[in-house]
């Protein structure tokens, strides 16, 4: 009895502090002199992601929950202020803490068949101990698993859920159903928060949307250079983070703007990731395991680097603030990823071209259908070019799923096909 | 026709197969408008496959929906047979991605994918409508036909008809009143999907009037209020065995909220309507398709739990059996939640996930049996 009181107050408690403002702002300061030693772009990223967090426990703006694949740029434009739990949920898969969430949902019946960002989201929503939405905008273009997490949270949260349903093909037909769902959006939610949408405003965040864009294609080009002068690793962690939502911020610009001048600087003095390039890989999925894992090592003792990663391509055109909906609508419909397998294999294929790759290695997510559906295909294809695969099994969030010995050995063997 | 007869032809598909000139055209999901299949001429053949996963395991991730992987495995098994036409709608991840398997190692002279809309908004509708178009375009220009509104609206009466036979058929079968096993039951609605329709609709009718014909109704007796009835509730059943278990232990199952079962004819085109108003027949069935009773891959948890609700009470259904194909994302997700809402309402249920290979069916039975002893012992 005892037991289960302080439970329950230790619960509350911790709620209390997750959704106070001020543990951000602390959170913020400490982890400042924690990773004092980092690069100023890694630093830029703990600010924003502290800076979120804090916003939202204020209130003072709608807070809305949604998915990478949602235009950060329509969000903005709105003035609303986005959390994104799949991104969260691997920062907290990074810090250790995915497994407690994780089974927080299992014990509800979401199983382990589910993709385990998914999960970890889902135990935060069930513990409570995040700032909760006003509302959630998702787009349907990732993944089943995506569209329905959203849809039955906000049965839990009891807030409307919009979704953008994200058509198949990239017809003038289908951009106009997604266009006309973004404006609607738009309109519904200038209502909710009594604002009137402005040009001014959709002028400012596509551009300053436009701005970010250019340099992570000038990176992108940086990243041709031989050796490689940014991790893969490191793109798709805070890196990632920052393509996904800080798009049509000054925040994001000043970012990208800093990252460009610390990869410019190595690539001026002709400074690699690692010593000794002998494999450049490219890695595909959008994610790679975020907990405690020794792939990055594994690789990098046998003198293999990531040089570049498919969610880091730039797939769609700058931003027209004159054609706002229409824009939008043109930048979720030109992800290779959806539509036939065709666009993503030549896509690939161009990667591998443009980066001198000498393998490819297929992260398959446990839980994932979106992308490791079609693993095989890309595999077939590329082999007939030449070019190998590696299907690499494994999870992104749930540790149980990693085994250390099997992994290092796909690896190992897969790289010494290369030599 | 006497039932043995009856179900005996219905199992042996080759036969039919075999008589039928027409050309076939394959489909997968419940959301194919198979209306045009037959207006274009071709003969509708829903894809239910027996064939084992495993051999789609070379294409296909093995952590994907089973139904989907045995469609693959048996395309692949009777491959010339198969490689001729088909329609695939955009249902889900599993479903885009047999697709793309399909196009590369089947392959077949008219593969289409079909985008489907997630909710049944006036937008929606629209848009599903504008594909159905072009699914029109698409078959006219291959084929060289013309797919005229005429022939759409026989078409829709043809598929209405099957749809009111099947109703006619479950509401005997529901009420006792003629002796059909659930397996049975799901035996012929299964058929309805993989027979050429018009000639199933002649079969089927004359099945029922014979069924119909007064030695043939049960006498009423006491003993069907005492058997604890069932609502199974799902994406697809392609495996019939589990109905079978429940009747065996005493229940008696209901309903199939399954794609391959009640779902599937529960409802109809509102054909009247296009005489009255002398609107689009494809207007008439993008609405069809799109508010008919939701399938859990689309984005109306409120809608398909009312309707839930609504066959608890209507069936008076005592527990609710959850049978969803392991890595289906979209019942995976909607499972905690309608479990929930009935634990609220104080209507047992039961989880299962299919594949059941055969050496878990075992397990499978107690659980079932288990289940059902606690139904008994609450009422
Ligand atoms: S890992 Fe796969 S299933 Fe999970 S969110 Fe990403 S795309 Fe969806
Ligand atoms: S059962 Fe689920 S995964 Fe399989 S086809 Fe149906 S919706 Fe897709």
């Amino acid at each position: 009895m005892l037991d289960n009181y302080n439970d329950n107050f230790k619960s509350a408690l911790i709620k209390k502090i997750a959704k106070n403002s001020n543990t951000y702002q602390l959170g913020n300061i400490g982890s400042k002199i924690y990773f004092r030693k980092s690069s100023k772009s890694f630093k830029l990223w703990l600010d924003f992601l502290f800076y979120q967090l804090k916003e939202a426990c204020k209130k003072r703006k709608l807070v809305v929950w949604t998915n990478i694949y949602t235009p950060s740029e329509l969000l903005y434009a709105l003035g609303l202020i986005p959390i994104y739990p799949e991104l969260i949920s691997g920062v907290l898969a990074s810090v250790g803490l995915a497994s407690y969430f994780i089974e927080t949902a299992e014990s509800k019946f979401y199983t382990t068949d589910l993709c385990s960002f998914y999960r970890v989201a889902t135990g935060l929503v069930l513990k409570g101990w995040f700032p909760e939405p006003d509302l959630i905008i998702s787009s349907s273009q990732l993944c089943d698993g995506s569209t329905k997490f959203f849809h039955s949270i906000s049965k839990y949260y009891n807030c409307e859920h919009y979704l953008i349903d994200t058509p198949y093909y990239n017809d003038l037909n289908s951009q106009k159903y997604l266009a006309a769902q973004l404006k609607e959006i738009a309109h519904k939610i200038d209502e909710i928060s009594g604002q009137q949408l402005n040009n001014e405003r959709i002028n400012h965040t596509f551009n300053l949307s436009n701005q970010a864009r250019e340099y992570i294609i000038k990176l992108s080009k940086f990243r041709e250079n031989i050796p490689s002068p940014l991790s893969g690793w490191d793109a798709m962690a805070y890196i990632l983070y920052m393509f996904f939502s800080s798009l049509g911020t000054e925040r994001g610009l000043e970012f990208y703007r800093t990252l460009y001048q610390e990869v410019r600087e190595r690539v001026d003095k002709g400074i690699g990731v690692i010593k000794e390039e002998k494999h450049r890989i490219l890695w595909l999925h959008q994610i790679r395991p975020y907990y405690q894992n020794e792939i990055i090592q594994n690789l990098k003792e046998n003198k293999a680097v990531i040089s570049f990663e498919e969610v880091s391509y730039v797939y769609w055109s700058a931003l027209d603030p004159q054609r706002p909906w229409a824009s939008l609508a043109q930048k979720m419909t030109s992800n290779f990823g959806i539509g036939p397998i065709e666009r993503r294999v030549k896509t690939v294929y161009d990667l591998v071209k443009r980066y001198n790759i000498d393998g490819v290695i297929h992260f398959s997510q446990r839980g994932c259908r979106q992308s490791c559906g079609g693993a095989y295909i890309i595999k077939d294809f590329l082999q007939k070019k030449g070019v190998p695969m590696l299907i690499l099994d494994g999870d992104g969030a749930d540790s149980r799923n990693y085994s250390k010995a099997q992994t290092r050995t796909r690896i190992e063997a897969f790289l010494e096909m290369l030599s | 026709m006497i039932k043995k007869e009856f179900l005996d032809y219905i199992q042996h598909k080759e036969r039919i197969f075999e008589s039928i000139k027409k050309p076939r055209m394959g489909w997968v999901c419940t959301y194919t408008p198979v209306e045009i299949i037959i207006a274009a001429g071709f003969y509708p053949y829903r894809i239910i496959p027996v064939e084992d996963p495993s051999l789609a395991n070379s294409y296909l991730d093995s952590n994907f929906c089973p139904y989907v992987r045995s469609c693959l495995g048996e395309a692949l098994e009777k491959r010339p047979e198969y490689a001729d036409n088909l329609i695939i709608v955009n249902s889900c991840d599993a479903m885009r991605r047999l697709y793309d398997a399909w196009r590369h190692y089947v392959q077949g002279a008219f593969i289409y994918l079909l985008d489907l809309p997630r909710d049944d908004s006036a937008k929606a509708i629209k848009y599903y409508q504008a594909n159905l178009q072009l699914l029109i375009d698409r078959l006219e220009e291959k084929f060289k036909i013309k797919i005229s509104e005429d022939l759409l609206s026989q078409a829709i009466l043809v598929c209405n008809k099957t749809r009111k036979l099947l109703t006619e058929l479950s509401d005997l079968y529901v009420k006792e009143k003629i002796s059909l096993s659930a397996v049975e039951f799901l035996q012929i609605v299964k058929g309805s999907m993989i027979f050429p329709q018009e000639e199933y609709n002649i079969l089927l009718e004359k099945f029922l009037k014979d069924l119909k014909k007064e030695e043939n109704i049960l006498p009423e007796t006491s003993q069907i209020k005492n058997k604890s009835k069932i609502l199974i509730t799902g994406t697809v059943m392609d495996d019939l065995s589990m109905a079978k278990v429940v009747e065996d232990y005493g229940g008696r199952v209901v309903f199939v909220d399954m794609c391959t079962g009640n779902r599937y004819f529960s409802d109809q085109s509102k054909i009247s309507e296009i005489k009255q108003t002398n609107s689009d027949p494809l207007r008439v069935l993008a609405e069809y398709y799109l508010r008919k009773i939701p399938c859990p891959r689309m984005m109306n948890l409120e809608k398909r739990w009312e309707y839930l609700l609504k066959i608890i009470k209507d069936y008076q259904v005592k527990g609710v059996i959850f049978y969803n194909l392991k890595f289906c994302d979209t019942s995976m997700f909607e499972l905690p939640l309608i479990r929930e809402k009935l634990q609220k309402n104080k209507i047992p249920s039961l989880c299962l996930e299919g594949e059941f290979a055969s050496n878990n069916l075992g397990r499978v039975k107690t659980r079932i049996q288990a289940f059902l002893e606690v139904l008994e012992f609450a009422r």
